[in-house]
């Protein structure tokens, strides 16, 4: 008589991405290069703020950008006249990009050559955030416009993040965006983590970000 | 949106686990998901469907459960689930800062077949 048999695994499904994210900063230890994975919903402005970014700190140490847009060169056409390497990651329509397309990503630009790597990852508030990339840390850009309850919508992506950007502080007077409620929405999901505030377009504030990414390079 | 490349991964797990335990006529997988993972349970189901094609987990289904989100209170040490209704706050303490101790997992619990 067959009976039915309940085989307790207990195993975690990401275990495989996991160990490769973990394998892969102990790489970038060893070749002392920072990955930073940036996060954002699309349109916040990851380009814009990336190309500033790469204009105020491309004297001072070697950049490449790997994108992960679906199909277009529009942003790596933008980040390469700023002044920074740039490899297009084929995600295939993903919602986002996992250790093992980082680790291809990093193979194809020889990431020992670079002091900075920038994974711009798929534009989107949730699926970016629960895949471990490998990157040494996690930024995540909120634009004004997306409003200052964002926090409270998608918690793990606060969570997740090491710093978190406010872009397009320009536009704060149009929308109903409160910075002082933005930061304590941002605080309760993450205590202490980094909020910098800045406008892409004018360059405001991305001096702080830059001493940021010093920082973190140097670590 | 996520719930395809999901159900690949624990496909691929479960085959493997399948083939370790030497298990066959698999009835059933169950997987424990953090509330906070966002996963619908019905897209789930659909995809497992379709991804099992062609393996030995053909016509076996899938089981989702939820976790809830529990998180512990930094200030006070209290555990608990965060509600909407108080801003996810403390209830004990009124504090925000809490760390999320259940809800972001994504477990292949068990593998279910017939002896």
């Amino acid at each position: 008589m067959s009976e039915i048999k309940i085989v307790d695994l207990k195993a975690n499904v990401l275990e495989d991405n996991d160990k490769l994210a973990e394998k892969t900063r102990e790489r970038l230890n060893i070749e002392h290069t920072f990955l930073l994975n940036l996060m954002s919903a699309p349109g916040s402005g990851k380009t814009t703020t990336l190309t500033r970014l790469i204009e105020t700190l491309k004297d001072e140490m070697k950049i490449a950008v790997m994108e992960a847009d679906i199909d277009s060169d529009v942003d790596a056409i933008r980040i390469k006249e700023a002044g920074a390497e740039s490899v297009q990651l084929h995600t295939g329509g993903m919602c986002h990009l996992d250790a093992d397309m980082t680790c291809q990503g990093l193979d194809s630009i020889n990431s020992k050559d670079y002091d900075l790597v920038v994974l711009e990852n798929v534009g989107n508030l949730v699926c970016p955030a629960e895949f471990d990339t490998g990157a040494t840390k996690n930024a995540m850009i909120l634009s004004v416009p997306e409003g200052d309850d964002k926090p409270l919508k998608y918690p793990l992506m606060f969570q997740v993040a090491d710093v978190v950007i406010i872009n397009k502080t320009d536009v704060m007077p149009y929308f109903d965006f409160d910075l002082v409620k933005a930061k304590k929405n941002i605080l309760m999901r993450h205590p202490g983590i980094e909020i910098i505030p800045v406008c892409a377009k004018t360059g405001e504030g991305i001096d702080k970000l830059a001493d940021w990414i010093r920082k973190e390079v140097r670590k | 949106m996520h719930e395809m490349s999901y159900v690949v991964r624990v496909v691929n797990l479960a085959l493997k686990k399948c083939e370790e335990e030497k298990l066959t006529d698999i009835k059933k997988i169950v997987v424990s998901i953090g509330q906070m993972v966002g996963i619908e349970p019905f897209y789930m189901e659909k995809y497992y469907s379709q991804a099992i094609k062609n393996t030995i987990l053909e016509g076996s289904e899938i089981e989702c459960e939820i976790l809830p989100v529990i998180a512990k209170c930094e200030n006070c040490g209290k555990e608990y689930h965060p509600s909407k209704d108080n801003d996810y706050m403390c209830p004990e303490c009124g504090s925000g800062t809490a760390k999320t101790i259940q809800g972001r997992e994504f477990i292949l619990k068990q593998i279910v077949c017939v002896m």
